[in-house]
């Protein structure tokens, strides 16, 4: 065979080289971890819908506190106080505690920034930065216990200037089956009237996440 | 087999490969260099072993992918950093074992579960004792604690009830004092006296522990709870001048971890001494035991450590305080595997005579083999499934074997705590603290050697 002869039959040596270099990507592309991105307006609009564990994701968080807003709206204390205020009402929302069996130290985060997003953006309350809330309790030194005692909250609320504070609990009950671990959590979600002392407005907005093997 | 010669190849084959497998590490060999360097009170390098079991290059960092012995690997090394006072990290592997774990039921084992998972020949996720269990909610209790974080204490408080109901409905209840006093501890500085009666009333299994007394005193004016134990506490302890306390008071809580519970080895036991243990539930027949040659099994037998440090003194301001034994967990585990070890033994009978029904059926060679040849076929084939007959070994190894506590209380301000610790050694450290008024403070030592 002449090198004219095997040269026809043979790939030449640099295609052959990006060849192998393609499809070593390919299979390597297979084999790795792979990022997605989703939601809405992505290709993957789907992608938080299934739940991946029993902690609250976003989805969870987003459900419970607008499912408590929307009966904020609809209560009295909002229809018949602040509508009807000459200017809008200062609100503090106060830390929400955590009486789960869960970590959920960044889904409370999330939770009081979502609450935060719907009261600012109702446009009928002057909601009190949290950062000087954080810096008043650091200040007047107060325990844990104290932070989510109402009277506490009360007096918290005057020298901040509020009329109102925006308190509450989220619960669990957790059980497990044999091979089914289940949480049922409940957002209690209260608008406590800082002069008075008084619970306005109270409500309670259920979720259950379950784990089977 | 043709052959006698062909058998005797055979056998020889088998026979290496039965060597070859009794030389394959198990759980326990892989630990036992960070064991020894915690002997040598090197916790950092312990560390650094289990990191290898881990998969990660520091303790800052945990698997990304877990497999059968990584959720105990974390265990370990959990306790390893609560001794070097990286509670945070602690935390972080306490809470990511837990998720990876699952439970060993006690409870009634009519289906050889217990068994089949003990010898299993493929690697399994490791299943947690009671007492394992619930041990890790309290000492990450304890972790949170160390980190002031109430509020994530009262979380694991909360897991650890779960835990203790959830192992109550299986029938077992372990001893879980030491949980249930930190728990008491973490709702009572919450401000919720209901809920820390009931844990402290829980903490009363241990018998009187000398720092319920006046928590339970305190609190029984301010709440109305009253369980029957409690009642009957009540009945017995009177006030003291102690339980007059001045509001301003602090306090503080000492929790000492000390030393390693048993851990298992492989160990081999005549059949006739396991048929004893193991009583008429064995499958199979026993009769076919009588060809076996091999006339020993091997299962999973508890053996103490050898612990430098076992008890531990407080002595605050010059002035000696009490320190109760919240819970011996060493006894907890030995009490619960003697629970399973008929159901151990009993698997491991049911397979030796599985074992020896698989011999005979090499004995069946064609007529032309000789006996000699028939016997070696058979030999080898016991012995290589002997030596694959690993049982399952794994556990908590560095638990503490003991959790002291004592509580006291101060006037606000500095003090200075002496805790000494004895048993092989005597050692004592000094820790300072600052309190403020109405305040309180939380001193741990974790020492797992």
């Amino acid at each position: 065979m002449t090198y004219a002869e095997s040269s026809s039959r043979r790939i030449p040596g640099t295609l052959a080289a990006a060849l192998m270099s393609l499809t070593l990507i390919a299979i390597l592309a297979g084999c790795g971890p792979k990022a997605y991105r989703g939601g809405p307006g992505t290709e993957n609009p789907q992608l938080d819908e299934p739940a991946m564990s029993v902690t609250l994701d976003r989805r969870d968080i987003e459900y419970l506190v607008s499912e408590n807003i929307k009966a904020f709206q609809q209560s009295a204390v909002w229809n018949e106080t602040i509508i009807k205020a000459d200017s809008p009402l200062y609100v503090a929302i106060w830390p929400v505690q955590n009486a789960t069996t869960q970590h959920i130290d960044d889904q409370m985060s999330a939770l009081l920034s979502s609450i935060e997003t719907h009261l600012v953006n109702s446009g009928r309350l002057r909601v009190v930065s949290r950062e000087r809330q954080a810096e008043l309790i650091n200040e007047l030194r107060l325990r844990q216990s104290d932070i989510y005692d109402p009277a506490t909250a009360g007096k918290l609320g005057r020298q901040l200037g509020a009329q109102y504070f925006i308190t509450g609990k989220i619960t669990s009950v957790d059980e497990r089956f044999r091979d089914t671990h289940r949480l049922q959590y409940a957002l209690i979600l209260q608008a406590i009237e800082v002069e008075t002392g008084l619970i306005r407005f109270q409500n309670e907005a259920i979720r259950s996440k379950a784990l089977s093997h | 087999m043709d052959s006698p010669a062909a058998a005797r190849r055979c056998g020889c084959a088998l026979a290496v490969v039965a060597m070859l497998c009794g030389g394959c590490a198990t759980y326990s060999d892989t630990v036992d260099k960070a064991h020894q360097a915690a002997e040598r009170g090197d916790y950092s390098a312990g560390i650094h072993e289990l990191n290898d079991i881990l998969g990660v290059e520091d303790y800052e960092h945990i698997p990304d992918e877990w497999n059968a012995e990584r959720p105990l690997a974390a265990l370990e090394r959990a306790v390893l950093l609560q001794s070097i006072e990286q509670y945070k990290y602690s935390a972080r592997d306490l809470s990511a074992a837990e998720n990876e774990l699952d439970y060993l039921d006690l409870s009634d084992d009519t289906l050889g579960k217990i068994g089949e998972y003990i010898y299993s020949d493929a690697a399994e996720k490791y299943r947690a004792q009671p007492t394992e269990r619930l041990a890790i909610n309290a000492f990450n209790m304890l972790n949170y604690l160390m980190m002031g974080d109430l509020q994530g204490a009262s979380v694991e408080a909360r897991r650890f009830t779960v835990t203790r109901d959830y192992l109550k409905s299986l029938d077992r209840t372990s001893h879980g004092a030491f949980g249930s006093y930190l728990a008491g501890f973490v709702f009572e500085k919450l401000g919720e006296p209901d809920r820390a009666l009931r844990y402290y009333e829980e903490a009363l299994e241990a018998g009187d522990i000398e720092a319920c007394r006046e928590p339970i005193l305190r609190l029984a004016r301010l709440s109305d709870y009253r369980g029957p134990r409690l009642r009957e506490y009540l009945s017995r302890v009177s006030p003291s001048a102690e339980s007059d306390v001045n509001e301003a008071d602090a306090e503080i809580l000492i929790v000492c971890g000390l030393g390693r519970v048993s851990y298992k080895i492989p160990q081999r036991i005549p059949v006739g001494a396991a048929l004893g243990y193991a009583g008429v539930t064995v499958t199979g027949d026993p009769k076919i035991l009588g060809y076996s040659v091999l006339k020993v099994l091997v299962y999973p037998e508890l053996v103490p450590r050898d612990n430098a440090v076992t008890s531990a003194g407080v002595t605050l301001d010059g002035q000696a305080a009490p320190v109760d034994l919240a819970t011996d967990l060493n006894a907890e585990i030995a009490r619960e595997y003697e629970i399973i070890k008929p159901k151990i033994l009993t698997a491991a009978l049911t397979r030796l005579i599985a074992r020896a029904a698989a011999a005979e059926a090499a004995r069946q060679l064609p007529d032309k083999s000789d006996k000699t040849a028939r016997w070696v076929a058979a030999l080898a084939t016991e012995a290589v499934l002997l030596g694959l007959d690993k049982p399952d070994t794994r556990s908590w190894t560095f638990l503490p074997a003991k959790a002291y506590i004592s509580r006291i209380r101060v006037t606000p301000g500095r003090h200075e705590i002496h805790i000494n610790l004895s048993g092989q050694t005597q050692e004592t450290r000094t820790i300072p603290v600052e309190i403020p008024a109405g305040g309180f403070s939380v001193v741990t030592i974790t020492e797992p050697r």
